[in-house]
């Protein structure tokens, strides 16, 4: 999943960017409003943890704007102002969710993780396909409850497909939510990574689960 | 007495009471004496009348007819005296006494000077007299040495002014009376107006006492006052508008500070957890434990500017003002940001005048200067400019710091010396730059009698100048 945060503070900006991204997010920064409203129009990001004080463009502004533009990411504001007032501000915005600050980081990990269920339609934190069981709290992945060894981009890449279960993944949607900006750009990567995958998910005596669609993408789920 | 109202009523009333008494009073005079001239006027006539009566012959003076006795209605004394004295003070007639009566005091002497006077009757009556020296008519057949050198008489009338005296008593009492009642509807009148005009004062300030803190937007209405008062209007409502504006103020200032303390408070509390969230080399721990220390000191240079500001404005803060040599102030300062110029490669100059003696408090001082220099160092571009200028202009000590790589929009600078404003609302890495540091210049320099300026920020540099009076006399009381 990716996660862009826009904050100007660079203690908090870096803390929280080791802190999502050390927790299998991809994540884009940025430090003002005017690059954070550039980077957050690709409307490519799952989550986006806004600050509410920016320079150039304040966060309000930025989300009006973001939203008028027709962009559907979830938002997250992040702030010191607490009052009422300012919340309900905040939320009919189009804000999704509210910090203030400061606030502990295992919540911000958790409501991040909440939107991205959301993102998804996915209410249940536990995702089942078939056979194949992925605990997003706890980032591990059961095969007929026998516990997967992945890699937190092979993780990422599975939980992305897992969230869109039965849908047809291209292989720019999985480089766009799973890849940061600065990554390598060949769609190489993903058919590398995904190969990867494939090894360690579809094991032999098992179903087949990750399919290929030839000039499409990729589909999780039972053969059709 | 307190009240305007009574005060002014009592005041009116007493002068009122004073004119009219000095009416009264002379009103009063002017008859008495016209009522007592007229008595003497026709006392005088009578008198003139018996002189006319007497005549000398064979060198005796004789009176021709004595005059009827006028007595007094309630005693039956004589009301009225008369006595004629020839030239040798022989009595030649007088008013018959009754008997066990005796002669009035005063009418015994002729020699008295006065043409008119006042006495008393033995009946204890008041009366008034009139005596002159005369010459009697002289017969015809008299002797013509005699018609030479006539004798004289001299006659002295006395009658009882008992009448008159009465009629001024009652007079008197009427005018008394007259006066009293005119008073009494004066004091009506008056306070009938006095309390109909006086008005608009208590209407204005109960309007005044119903304006509270809750209710700072409202104001007293200028039209309904009283001309003299309406200065008085104007200025209420100015401060009332001052008082809103304060009050404002320290709430968005509250709001503020909560505000700049919480940003790094968070910083420091998500960096720690995400660093304390697994296990980690020793050298990312080193990293971090600098970075949250460096945020701890400027969480505490943005606290202790708090605190100056707070102590400036609650009046705390005290100059002792003495000698200070600014020039080794400025150079003394500069050490700790020395590093931070280098590390940002920044070209610095300095123009520094010998002899830079001002009269001001060099602690409150050194906070200026030194947050001026921080703000020069860190707000100039990589690799820019920092000059640092001090000298004598006229009685005061000017320095100037001006570095490159200015932000400031022009539409901007009036704001740059309100609390928490900054150039682009943006927060370097510390969060030690809060806005404050202009703000707390301005507040230290006005309470040492200097001045600060943004002297220009043209061509991309940004010029500040302060000054501080060098002489004893330029420092405020």
């Amino acid at each position: 999943m990716r996660v862009l945060v826009i904050e100007d503070y660079e203690l908090l900006r870096e803390s929280i960017e080791q802190g999502l991204r050390e927790a299998g997010f991809a994540v884009d920064t940025a430090s003002d409003g005017a690059e954070g409203y550039c980077l957050a129009k690709s409307g490519e990001y799952d989550v986006i943890v806004l600050d509410l004080m920016l320079p150039k463009l304040d966060g309000l502004t930025l989300l009006r704007q973001l939203r008028d533009q027709g962009i559907n990411s979830h938002v997250l504001l992040l702030t010191a102002r607490d009052t009422p007032a300012d919340r309900i501000k905040g939320l009919n915005q189009g804000a999704d969710d509210y910090l203030i600050k400061p606030f502990e980081f295992g919540e911000l990990l958790a409501r991040v993780r909440a939107l991205v269920r959301r993102s998804y339609h996915a209410k249940n934190p536990l995702l089942r396909i078939a056979d194949l069981e992925l605990d997003t709290r706890a980032r591990t992945v059961r095969r007929a409850g026998v516990l997967l060894s992945l890699t937190p981009r092979e993780y990422a890449i599975l939980e992305y497909l897992a969230m869109r279960a039965g849908e047809v993944v291209t292989r720019t949607d999985l480089w766009a939510h799973i890849f940061e900006f600065n990554s390598d750009s060949t769609s190489n990567v993903v058919d590398v990574h995904v190969g990867r995958l494939r090894r360690k998910v579809d094991l032999p005596d098992y179903k087949p689960l990750i399919h290929t669609r030839r000039g499409h993408g990729y589909r999780l789920g039972e053969e059709l | 007495m307190k009240s305007l109202r009574a005060r002014l009523l009592a005041r009116l009333m007493l002068v009122s009471g004073l004119i009219c008494l000095a009416a009264a009073a002379t009103l009063y005079g002017i008859t008495r004496g016209t009522v007592v001239s007229e008595f003497d006027a026709a006392l005088l006539a009578k008198a003139r009348a018996l002189a006319a009566l007497t005549e000398q012959a064979q060198g005796r003076v004789e009176l021709e007819l004595q005059p009827d006795p006028v007595s007094s209605v309630e005693t039956g004394d004589p009301a009225e005296y008369f006595v004629v004295l020839d030239d040798r003070q022989r009595v030649v007639a007088r008013t018959p006494i009754p008997e066990g009566k005796t002669w009035p005091d005063g009418l015994a002497e002729a020699n008295n000077v006065s043409l008119f006077m006042a006495i008393r009757l033995p009946d204890g009556e008041p009366a008034r007299a009139v005596r002159f020296v005369y010459i009697p008519r002289v017969e015809e057949d008299e002797d013509d040495a005699i018609k030479l050198s006539p004798r004289s008489a001299s006659i002295l009338m006395a009658r009882s002014t008992v009448a008159i005296d009465r009629t001024l008593t009652k007079l008197a009492w009427s005018l008394a009376l007259v006066f009293v009642l005119t008073l009494g509807a004066i004091g009506v009148a008056l306070g009938w107006v006095v309390w109909r005009d006086l008005k608009p004062l208590r209407t204005l300030s109960h309007r005044m006492g119903t304006i509270g803190v809750s209710n700072l937007a409202d104001r007293v209405d200028l039209i309904e006052a009283p001309l003299e008062i309406q200065p008085v209007v104007h200025r209420f409502n100015a401060l009332l508008a001052e008082i809103q504006m304060a009050m404002q103020r320290e709430r968005s200032f509250t709001a503020d500070v909560a505000h700049e303390l919480r940003t790094p408070l968070a910083g420091l509390t998500t960096a720690l957890q995400v660093c304390g969230s697994r296990p980690r080399q020793a050298a990312e721990y080193k990293s971090m434990i600098a970075k949250c220390l460096k945020t701890c000191h400027g969480m505490h240079g943005m606290v202790d500017n708090l605190l100056t500001l707070a102590r400036a404005d609650a009046g705390q803060l005290s100059p002792r003002f003495e000698s200070a040599d600014c020039g080794l102030l400025l150079e003394e300062l500069w050490v700790p940001f020395e590093g931070q110029a280098t590390a940002r490669a920044l070209h610095v100059t300095w123009s520094l005048d010998s002899d830079l003696v001002a009269h001001t408090d060099a602690g409150l001082l050194s906070i200026v200067l030194s947050n001026l220099i921080d703000n020069a160092v860190s707000h100039a571009d990589s690799g820019g400019e920092v000059h640092i200028a001090a000298g004598i202009q006229g009685d005061s000590v000017a320095v100037s710091l001006v570095n490159s790589g200015n932000c400031v929009a022009p539409a901007d600078l009036p704001r740059l010396f309100d609390r928490f404003y900054r150039g682009d609302q943006a927060r370097n890495e510390t969060g030690r730059h809060c806005g404050l540091g202009l703000a707390l210049c301005k507040r230290i320099l006005d309470l040492l009698g200097g001045t600060i300026q943004i002297v220009g920020i043209n061509r991309g540099e940004f010029n500040v100048s302060i000054s501080v009076p060098t002489a004893r006399d330029g420092s405020p009381d």
